[in-house]
């Protein structure tokens, strides 16, 4: 009876306060939901992976080797205990290409047992050209069913080597459970990464050996693989493995190197025959070139010979021309002297004429003489007559004298004689007719004068003056001295008769005289004339010469004037010759321009086919070089065992299982916390209210245990049922939540599996109901220790005590009533004050924590697109080949939509130290010094920038702590060739997104011995618009050269698209805040009304509006919510912090600091939950019966 | 002289349930200006009920309360809040002290709120407490509190002063001498006060006494010569 009685009393102590009781379920359920749900979300994260594992027959262990895997090796590992399934497995990268771009596929030969693929769409492949495709692909690329894909090799070896077919039907889309997630593995060939797989049949691969063997391990299906078991029962097969790997590593390494070297020798073979083919080719052309060179030089000689000849022509044209005229002018000058000469013939002849006449007269004269002479002759003969006798007798002295006379004479005659006749003789030859008379009238003249003379002798004395007659020539006879002797003799006889004759003489004298005078004028003027005439003479026998010169002139010109006749036509001759050479050399010409141009062909084929040849060579000899260092390297190969942990997107997803198992570790105890502090209050302050009624029941004389058994079933009752609540609710939806956000990421998960796990479920539950249970009963304990009397009694109002506010009376005396008891009572109610201060904190810190992680995520779009990236697009090459690479040099360069752009090497790598290791980006940077213009290098908040230095690398914030280095540590790098270089880093730069290495070109030449291959550009554009970058796009995809062009716009589309996720995260955060904030907050308002029920109905009695009466309870809460919210800021910023390096995955850097309006927005939001609760408490407030208050003491 | 304080015809019915209790049924009295009135009856006759009308902290289903001229009945929450802050004093059996304020704290929480208060120290010295002012209620004895609680009562300079049982937690000795202080204030500020009380002796002190019994008014007497509470002895 007692017992239903009991029973009643609870249920109706339920029934009256509901609230509190839904208050304390509400508050377990959400701690333990929280509790639970997000513990349980790591093993569903693994659940849910591991039953896609398991289904698909996930490989355990994967063999690799480096030289490939033979059937022998594989018939071995399938001989090993403890295996259940071996399959060889053959891979091979190709390009496909899709709008323009290629990308790397990656063809999966298809195993029956192992790594099974999930088939969303179609079926597998049958057939040598079916293929079924990536799911990632088919959704990227819009691959459907019945679709035919082609791919191409990446690399110089044609694909054909590889596989027999390039062409497949899809017929069938699936996903991996290697490929949890978007990412696949890296690639040698094309941009470096795998886009997707194509499971194609085996039969098509023409490899030589395995690239991997995958195997099962026997019975581990049934184990957690992300467990303890798992990982032992697979080392156990993992070292059978190894004891066989090394006989038969071995015996491959030496099959591979025999064959290698097989094949090097013949490689180089080849390549020396192509190069000697290339050779031979350039010798043909080099002979070719030298003939042709050789008849250009000879025409050239030709030419110049023409040339030559044409000047010579010229200059012996223009010689002769000059002698022509020369001879022109000296004709002239001949003609001139000719007429000149004439005219002196003419002056000549006339002068001529004129001593004629001159001549003529003179013979007049000289006959007039005459004429007087023999007038005085004849005076003489009639003297002489008288004078005969005297004569007779003078005869002898006469003739005698006479003789003398003439004998001395002709001495003279005959001198003057000679030199007249000389003279004559001269004249001559020219004048005849002067010539013909002059000589006879000279002769005569003194013949004349002579006979005179002797015919009128001088008697005597004039033997002296008869002298220059005896000089005279005359007839007178030589015997002069006898003469002389008989003139004395006769001289006296003659005396007498010379007196007479004397007189007679006298006359004849005077006449002889005047005929003397006449003579003597006469031969004046003959003389005269003489001169003349020998001046004459002379102006002929000048003309004669200078007429003989003429002539000679004359001469010579005619002869000159043949000679240049000659020279004219020898001339023509020759400028005929020079015309017909200029035509054969002009035919001769166009020869060799015909030949040449067919040389230049030639050549300009041989040119290409030097380049095609030569770049097949380099290609070949790369490789050849590649083969010898790979050879050289090659060491005897260890066969790597993979686990699981080695595919990325199982350990990665695993991790981030973990990441979330940390996460709820921590997050969920402080909802727990809460929850428990809460319901604990609740309960206490329950028992402390029925401390009357427990008195009385006791005074009533029940047991303690049944009196406390009603408080212990109540927590027990609303802790369990919450906690069942909160369980079910919590484990179902919370980890799909946070499952579904990370589904974002590892796109391939199947279905959830969430079911309930028992040992989250009880503990969190057991805790709980722990917790309310053991609060009432250590409440019931304490008060059951009170003697009734005193339980009846009311409970002696607690204490007022002095604050140590107080004492500071400046302030305390400000203070009002109201104020003064808020103070107070808060210090009071202790547990309040905490209770409340913690759950606004929490709430506070939540909400912070909601935003802060907002921020953080935003911050990778908004810092890393907007702060640090700062260039626009960045253009891939498709080729290193300089001219199509030139060719988009030279177009970016025009394109005035691009501000600057630059050229780097981008490549997959991986970085490590000892540690560990990660994949990263390397990139090296052609131009350090203006790379800030398209990437900041800088240290996180703050403004220092970096530059990349010579001496070392720059990296990323993310993976310099993934690493666990900093600036001055040294760090290694791998390339995809697993050649190895140590680097130090000199600086370690902000960012938010993937890992970048950056690196100066002159430092990568250093370390690689070789310029880096620049296979990206990135630009710096006018405009980032969506119409732009289309077009923008579209332009240069078109170009050769392009493989690819990336638009940062689109990159940061897609992370902010892909970190989504966050904002549900964020609004899960928010609503459990406000959650916890109600609940607290109300639980406790709830408490502190209760508690002060008669407090404030006597305040109420005294008058003070509801208003006044809410401020008065208000001020407290006001107070304690800023306390709160201080207290939760920093709480916040801690838990934040913690969330962020938990929960962020190793390719992204979250931003780390919290914006100052996400401070705003939680202090608004919480100050609004605490707002919203105490506007509740006001209508409880005014519901606050006085009257009953005041009745009595409950 | 018109009645300072009238009631007609006051009812209130209480619904419990279905059970209709009428606490009051139809009372009628009236008090005039500086009387000692003492309302007496057995427990649950409605004389709390009475006062609880009286003092504006509930309202009555029925009848008119004419406090000063005013109908208080009609008076809405507001309304009661400020006849409550300005016109009434209340006294309580528990005192009902603010346990977070001093004496004088709690006196003053009084004053500050209405128009025209006394002096808090001076009512303070009036009631005999000049020397226990700074002390927490927890630290007074339970005469001494309720003597706060009559300080903090007449400090609002009240039309009316209204005590529930307020020597019902005294020892005798303190309980006289709280009656005392009543009478006292009541002579000598021609202040009206209501006393409700299940004790009969103390009717002979008063100078009205009002019988209310099953919610009725049973007897309303005038004592023509009230003794002093000195003289009273139960």
């Amino acid at each position: 009876m007692n017992k239903t009685m009991l029973a009643a009393d609870f249920f109706m102590e339920i029934r009256k306060n509901l609230p509190r009781f839904l208050s304390i379920l509400l508050i377990v359920a959400l701690g333990v939901a929280f509790f639970s749900g997000v513990r349980a979300s790591k093993p569903d994260m693994q659940y849910t992976a591991e039953a896609f594992y398991d289904e698909a027959h996930l490989m355990d262990l994967r063999i690799v080797s480096s030289l490939g895997l033979t059937s022998g090796d594989l018939a071995a590992v399938q001989g090993i205990d403890g295996i259940e399934d071996a399959e060889g497995v053959y891979t091979a990268d190709a390009l496909y290409e899709n709008d323009g771009s290629q990308y790397v596929v990656r063809l999966r030969s298809n195993t029956e047992k192992v790594n099974q693929l999930r088939l969303t769409e179609g079926r597998l492949p049958e057939r040598p050209g079916e293929c079924v495709v990536d799911r990632k692909l088919a959704d990227k690329f819009g691959i459907h069913n019945g679709d035919v894909m082609t791919v191409t090799s990446g690399t110089s070896q044609d694909l054909s080597q590889t596989v027999s077919e390039n062409r497949f039907i899809v017929v069938g889309i699936g996903v991996s459970p290697m490929y949890l997630w978007r990412n696949r593995e890296t690639s040698s060939i094309g941009n470096g990464t795998v886009e997707g797989f194509l499971l194609v049949q085996k039969e098509i691969f023409n490899l030589g050996a395995y690239t991997e063997i995958d195997l099962t391990v026997a019975h581990v299906r049934e184990l957690d693989s992300f467990g303890k078991k798992y990982e032992k029962k697979v080392d156990q097969v993992k070292e059978r493995i190894e004891k066989i790997q090394k006989d038969h590593a071995r015996a491959r390494y030496d099959e591979i190197s025999k064959q290698a070297e097989t094949e090097l020798i013949q490689a180089e073979a080849e390549l020396q025959d192509a190069q000697k083919e290339l050779d031979d080719a350039k010798q043909r052309l080099d002979a070719a070139q030298a003939e042709l060179d050789q008849a250009k030089a000879q025409i050239n000689a030709k030419i110049q010979e023409i040339l030559t000849g044409q000047t010579t022509v010229e200059e012996q044209e223009a010689a002769l021309q000059e002698s022509s005229s020369k001879l022109e002018a000296a004709k002239t000058t001949l003609d001139q002297n000719r007429a000149n000469l004439l005219n002196n013939q003419a002056a000549l002849n006339a002068e001529g004429q004129q001593l004629e006449a001159a001549r003529v007269q003179l013979q007049q004269s000289w006959n007039d003489w005459t004429n007087q002479g023999n007038g005085l002759q004849a005076e003489r003969e009639r003297v002489s007559g008288e004078e005969q006798k005297l004569d007779q007798m003078r005869a002898d002295l006469e003739n005698k004298r006479g003789q003398l006379e003439e004998l001395q004479a002709s001495l003279q005659a005959s001198a003057y004689e000679r030199g007249l006749a000389n003279g004559q003789s001269l004249y001559g030859a020219e004048l005849s007719p002067i010539e013909s008379t002059d000589p006879g009238e000279t002769e005569d003249t003194p013949s004349t004068e002579n006979p005179a003379e002797t015919e009128e002798p001088d008697p005597t004395e004039n033997t002296a003056t008869q002298n220059p007659a005896t000089e005279d020539p005359s007839q007178v006879p030589p015997q002069v001295q006898q003469l002389q002797q008989e003139i004395a003799d006769l001289e006296s006889d003659i005396s007498a008769k010379e007196s007479e004759i004397a007189e007679a003489q006298a006359n004849i004298e005077q006449g002889q005289s005047q005929l003397d005078a006449t003579w003597t004028e006469l031969d004046g003027i003959g003389r005269d004339l003489d001169s003349r005439i020998s001046v004459y003479n002379s102006a002929v026998s000048e003309l004669t010469a200078a007429m003989s010169q003429l002539a000679l002139g004359e001469a010579d010109y005619a002869q000159q004037k043949a000679t240049l006749d000659a020279g004219m036509i020898a001339l023509q001759t020759a400028k005929q010759a020079i015309a017909n050479g200029q035509t054969s050399i002009n035919s001769t010409q166009a020869e060799l321009a015909g030949a040449e141009s067919q040389l230049a062909k030639g050549k300009e084929e041989y040119e290409k086919n030097y380049r095609e040849s030569k770049q097949k060579m380099q290609d070949a000899t790369r490789e050849l070089n590649d083969r010898k260092r790979q050879l050289l390297k090659m060491e005897v190969p260890e066969w790597n065992l993979l686990d699981r942990s080695f595919i990325q997107s199982c350990e990665s997803f695993a991790k981030d299982a973990d990441r979330v198992g940390a996460i709820g570790n921590v997050f969920p105890l402080i909802f727990f916390l809460v929850a428990a502090l809460v319901s604990l209050t609740s309960i206490t302050r329950m028992v402390e209210e029925k401390r009357t009624e427990i008195g009385t029941m006791k005074a009533l004389g029940y047991q303690r245990y049944e009196i406390a058994a009603k408080y212990i079933c109540y927590a027990l009752l609303a802790s369990v049922l919450g906690g069942v609540i909160g369980l079910i609710l919590g484990q179902t939806i919370l980890p799909r939540v946070i499952i579904r956000a990370y589904r974002i990421l590892y796109n391939s998960l199947p279905a959830t599996k969430a079911p309930l796990h028992l040992w989250y479920s009880v503990s969190s539950v057991l805790v709980a109901v722990l917790c309310t249970t053991l609060a009432a009963f250590a409440a019931c304990y304490r008060t059951l220790r009170t003697p009734p009397a005193q339980l009846m009694r009311p409970e002696a109002p607690k204490n007022g005590r002095r604050v140590f506010l107080e004492k500071w009376s400046p302030v305390w005396s400000r203070l009002n009533f109201s104020q003064k008891a808020a103070v107070r009572n808060m210090i009071r109610y202790k547990k309040r004050f905490f209770m409340t201060v913690f759950g606004i904190a929490a709430c506070m810190a939540l909400l912070l924590v909601g935003f802060g992680l907002k921020n953080s995520v935003t911050a990778i779009g908004k810092e890393q697109f907007g702060n640090l990236q700062k260039y626009d697009a960045s253009i891939s090459l498709a080729t290193t080949d300089v001219e199509p690479v030139e060719e988009v040099e030279e177009t970016l360069r025009q394109d005035s939509g691009v501000k600057n752009f630059q050229f780097i090497y981008r490549t997959s790598i991986d970085a490590g130290n000892k540690k560990t290791e990660k994949a990263a980006y390397l990139t090296v940077v052609e131009d350090t010094k203006s790379f800030d213009k398209y990437m900041r290098l800088k240290k996180r908040g703050s403004d220092k920038t970096y530059q990349i230095r010579e001496d070392g690398v720059v990296i990323t914030e993310k993976l310099a702590r993934l690493l666990g280095v900093k600036a001055g540590d040294h760090i290694y790098l791998t390339d995809s060739d697993h050649y190895r270089v140590e680097v130090k880093i000199t600086a370690v730069t902000e960012n938010y997104y993937l890992h970048y290495i950056y690196m100066s070109a002159s430092q990568y030449e250093a370390l690689y011995g070789g310029k880096p291959e620049y296979n990206e550009i990135l630009t710096v554009n006018q405009k980032t618009t969506e119409k732009f970058e289309k077009t923008m796009g579209e332009k240069y995809l078109a170009l050769d050269g392009v493989n690819n062009v990336v638009f940062n716009s689109n990159t940061e589309e897609t992370i902010q698209k892909m970190l989504k996720s966050m904002d549900l995260i964020v609004v899960v955060l928010i609503v459990s805040a406000a959650l916890l904030c109600f609940v607290v907050l109300y639980s406790l308002n709830n408490i502190n009304i209760t508690e002060r029920r008669r407090e404030l109905a006597s305040i109420k009695v005294l008058g003070f509006y509801d208003r006044e009466l809410t401020m008065y309870v208000f001020r407290e809460n006001v107070v304690l919510t800023v306390i709160g919210i201080l207290i939760g800021m920093a709480l916040g910023v801690l838990l934040h912090r913690f969330v962020i390096l938990t929960a962020e995955l190793d390719l992204i850097m979250f931003g780390r600091s919290i914006k100052w309006y996400s401070y705003l927005f939680s202090v608004l939001l919480t100050l609004a939950f605490a707002g919203f609760i105490n506007f509740i408490m006001h209508w409880s407030l005014k519901k606050i019966r006085m009257v009953e208050s005041l009745k009595s003491v409950e | 002289m018109g009645a300072f304080v009238e009631l007609k015809n006051v009812t209130k019915v209480y619904h419990m349930g279905e059970v209709d209790i009428r606490a009051a049924d139809g009372i009628d009295f009236e008090i005039l200006k500086g009387e000692f009135v003492v309302i007496v009856g057995p427990s649950g006759a409605g004389k709390t009920t009475v006062l609880n009308l009286m003092g504006g902290m509930d309202t009555c289903t029925e009848g008119q309360i004419i406090v000063d001229g005013t109908n208080v009945a009609e008076f809405d929450e507001r309304m009661l809040t400020e006849y409550r802050r300005e016109d009434v004093g209340f006294v309580f059996q528990f005192y009902n002290l603010i346990g977070n304020l001093t004496a004088l704290e709690n006196v003053e929480l009084a004053s500050q709120i209405c128009a025209d208060p006394l002096d808090a120290v001076e009512v303070m010295k009036e009631v005999g407490l000049e020397d226990r002012m700074d002390n927490f209620p927890a630290q007074l004895s339970g005469g001494e509190q309720q003597r706060v609680a009559i300080a903090r009562a007449l400090a609002k300079n009240p039309k009316l002063l209204l005590c529930d049982e307020p020597t019902g937690a005294l020892d005798y000795q303190t309980g006289k001498s709280i009656l005392k202080l009543l009478q006292s204030t009541c002579r000598e500020k021609n202040m009206t006060v209501i006393v409700i009380t299940h004790n009969q002796a103390l009717t002979a002190m008063a100078d009205r006494v009002i019988r209310i019994r099953n919610g009725k008014v049973s007897e309303t007497k005038l004592n023509e010569n009230p003794v002093s509470i000195d003289a009273i002895e139960w």
